[in-house]
């Protein structure tokens, strides 16, 4: 989907801010967001990726929401595609609490432990396979993607010519998020350079991309 | 870690809102209170940027883990006892006198978790991800960070599975320290490239 999400390269957002001594989390709620997140995860409540309904935020509630604020949106967006949660279920807890009722407690030793699992090391990183259709050092090109599904193929990068540097394992598509299925692709970091994404800039770096497979072509 | 702000009144219409979601799942028996609590504990007193100094350090003062993180930062990190989730495919991408290398994540914020912790907002906000890519030199002098004109910059735009840490360079004047003192050195923003390692001035031997 070609959504507010996709920003590299977009100009008209000012300078960077940087926050000294900033806190892992603003406010409580924040960490409970996260929290709650993970803790989903760690079950088999199909909760999913949150990315496909973050890029679905209307543009400007994207741009004038928090981080957070995004999961928060996503989360519920996909709990609710999954039937886990129905209409206006979180509104009545909303009333609920706004009348002061507490949050309840509960505690499951093997869920928290579960949970708190997902933060330590697992299994060692998948080796990149022989799968590849490109090879490293060859020249390839950027598909014009143009479709609404989710997918993680940068436009600043689309019909541009690139270098495969490195090969990666296979993964799933981000594409599954739509389609249901379970395909997995090859993937490689591509080097660009700015000259040829931005050539009125006059600017001469490196921007290394990682892609999966289905995203690229032979060039020429 | 105390409890109370299950019971403090919510404020903003977006506390209010994850509290919903938090006591709803929680009422169905979907979720425990305490796998929450572990996350949060977790992100604010142990997995941070505290976990990539101590594996930068050790790369400085030790070539075979040095060695073994540019080769496998997934197993380097897991040595350590560092992994899990945003951290399942870690590359870690050296500085060197020639390259400056630095990580944004266009398309969301794509960042090392289990090494780095959770990002800090201006890594999550446009005006970083949408000019890193673009503008690099502009960015780092922003913060501070003026390059040669003929050091090669390379940005890493964290858009599948790969998450990326840079190893920044050891200081000079820094022979003197140990491993212990030379994690002081490595902040957040050395392992994402927008700053370099510093020496405090009188600090270094």
């Amino acid at each position: 989907m070609d959504g507010i999400h996709d920003m590299g390269g977009m100009q008209g957002f000012g300078r960077v801010v940087p926050e000294p001594d900033e806190p892992a989390f603003h406010e409580p709620w924040e960490g409970r967001v996260h929290g709650v997140a993970m803790a989903l995860w760690a079950t088999d409540i199909p909760v999913g990726s949150l990315r496909r309904e973050i890029e679905r935020i209307e543009t400007v509630h994207y741009l004038t929401s928090s981080y957070y604020e995004h999961w928060q949106d996503a989360l519920e967006a996909n709990l609710a595609r999954a039937g886990v949660i129905g209409p206006g279920e979180i509104d009545r807890w909303v009333e609920r609490l706004a009348a002061g009722e507490p949050v309840p407690v509960r505690s499951n030793p093997a869920q928290a432990a579960a949970t708190a699992a997902m933060l330590e090391p697992d299994e060692p990183a998948p080796p990149p396979g022989n799968a590849h259709r490109f090879a490293v050092g060859q020249t390839v090109r950027v598909r014009r993607i143009s479709s609404p599904q989710h997918n993680r193929c940068p436009r600043y990068i689309r019909g541009l010519t690139g270098r495969v540097g490195r090969l990666l394992a296979p993964a799933p598509l981000p594409e599954n998020a739509d389609t249901g299925e379970r395909a997995e692709a090859p993937g490689y970091t591509v080097a660009f350079r700015s000259a040829d994404l931005w050539p009125q800039d006059g600017t001469d770096h490196e921007v290394l991309v990682d892609l999966w497979e289905t995203y690229l072509e032979e060039d020429g | 870690m105390s409890h109370g702000h299950h019971h403090e009144r919510p404020k903003s219409p977006s506390e209010l809102r994850a509290k919903a979601l938090e006591a709803l799942l929680v009422e169905r028996g979907l979720i425990t209170t305490d796998a929450v609590d572990t996350i949060v504990e977790q992100f604010q007193n142990e997995v941070g940027p505290r976990r990539g100094a101590r594996m930068v350090a050790r790369a400085w003062v030790d070539p075979a883990y040095r060695e073994r993180l540019l080769t496998d930062a997934t197993a380097a990190a897991a040595e350590m006892g560092y992994g899990g989730a945003e951290g399942e495919r870690l590359v870690c991408v050296e500085n060197t006198p020639d390259v400056h290398n630095a990580i944004v994540c266009t398309l969301c914020s794509c960042y090392p978790w289990p090494v780095l912790g959770v990002p800090p907002v201006w890594y999550k906000s446009p005006p970083y991800r949408s000019r890193m890519v673009r503008e690099p030199r502009d960015v780092l002098r922003e913060f501070g960070l003026e390059l040669p004109a003929e050091t090669t910059i390379r940005i890493w735009d964290s858009s599948a599975e790969v998450r990326y840490i840079v190893l920044p360079m050891r200081p000079e004047g820094t022979d003197d320290l140990d491993e212990e003192q030379l994690i002081e050195l490595v902040t957040r923003d050395c392992m994402i490239g927008v700053a370099v390692p510093r020496v405090a001035e009188g600090a270094a031997a």
